[in-house]
């Protein structure tokens, strides 16, 4: 029978380094690529996901099951990359709602266009890359990680109307720079 | 149903998250707009095409990278704790050697010292030992008091009474001649 992660976390408390293996084994994956998506940076990614798991190593001792273990863990992962962009771009994080929507650039192309997988997703990345951090995390987690809008509040630390909000003005933005795409039927 | 309510409700009519009532007036209403519908076509399109941007999968030193901090961090945390007692258990073992290697060392002389401190012996005392003793304690102390007195008429300096006298006679004779 499959540990669970908590009772995985439990083993770790008491220094069964194979549970923290299996729990890294099990985790790695969405830990690196949310971080790979969100900073757009895979050597920051990599960064992040080693931090992470040394985080969550050390804080096994004091940790208590208070919501889902992936909560926590992308609770960790949201924050190491909400400080590395700070000290990347040294910019204060503001909320979405005080924020100033920014233009996603436009793409002068032929409605009818139909583009490689390649360029499609360059495309994507740039869009996404272009949405404001905190709508950016919401999108990823939801897109991409199958969190529902409570799971994602939880994680940012906002209530569940501001991530609906969120992710719906995220998707108003991604269908002006990517809504007139015909993307190939098996590239989608 | 007009074109901004369906606009400002055409995310939550994909989310599902409209009435039943309301999503059926919103579709009625892209039936009939066709530039509402485009709008809706282009939130779909868009948000499908997000799937292209598939999982990376984490290169391979990532996991040992980490499995070796650990392991490390163990040794050193380790390490740590031993440091400590190791340098008490060091103090405690110089202190020891230095003062067994030094004969002139005060602690050498103060366990010199207490061992050739004299031991009591306990001897039995009768009544009448206890008596002589403290006839002898009253005759000591007396012996002090006598002896004191003898030193007080030693010291020449302080006056006595008979000298007292002396003086007052020398005195009258000398005013008597001053009057004579």
């Amino acid at each position: 029978m499959e540990e669970t992660d908590i009772a995985l976390m439990e083993l770790i408390k008491r220094g069964d380094d194979k549970a923290f293996e299996l729990l890294l084994a099990r985790h790695q994956r969405s830990v690196y690529n949310l971080a790979c998506r969100f900073l757009n940076d895979e050597a920051e990614a990599e960064d992040i996901t080693q931090e992470t798991f040394i985080r969550v190593f050390r804080a096994a001792g004091t940790y208590t099951p208070e919501a889902k273990f992936s909560t926590w863990l992308y609770t960790i992962v949201k924050n190491l990359c909400f400080n590395s962009l700070r000290k990347r771009r040294s910019v204060t994080i503001v909320s979405t709602e005080e924020e100033t929507l920014p233009e996603i650039p436009a793409e002068n192309h032929d409605p009818s266009e139909i583009i490689d997988g390649k360029r499609l997703r360059f495309k994507v990345l740039n869009a996404v890359s272009a949405l404001p951090e905190n709508m950016r995390i919401a999108v990823i987690l939801h897109k991409f990680h199958d969190l529902q809008y409570d799971e994602i509040a939880k994680i940012l630390g906002c209530s569940v109307n501001a991530v609906k909000l969120r992710v719906h003005r995220a998707k108003a933005l991604l269908a002006n720079s990517l809504g007139d795409l015909h993307p190939k039927p098996n590239d989608a | 149903m007009n074109c901004e309510w369906t606009k400002d409700n055409l995310i939550a009519c994909i989310d599902r998250e409209l009435d039943p009532s309301q999503e059926l007036l919103l579709k009625e209403h892209l039936h009939d707009c066709s530039a509402c519908r485009r709008e809706y076509e282009k939130i779909q399109i868009a948000w499908k095409t997000l799937d292209c941007w598939k999982d990376l999968a984490p290169p391979e030193h990532i996991q040992k990278n980490i499995l070796r901090e650990i392991k490390g961090g163990r040794k050193a945390k380790w390490l740590y704790r031993m440091v400590p007692a190791a340098a008490v258990l060091l103090i405690i073992a110089g202190i020891g050697f230095f003062y067994n290697s030094t004969d002139t060392g005060s602690f050498r002389q103060f366990t010199v010292e207490k061992e050739n401190t004299p031991v009591e012996a306990h001897t039995d005392i009768s009544q009448e030992n206890v008596d002589d003793i403290i006839v002898n304690l009253q005759l000591l102390r007396e012996k002090d008091f006598y002896d004191s007195l003898d030193r007080l008429e030693k010291i020449d300096y302080l006056p006595l009474v008979e000298d007292r006298q002396e003086e007052d006679k020398k005195e009258s004779n000398l005013l008597e001649m001053h009057a004579a």
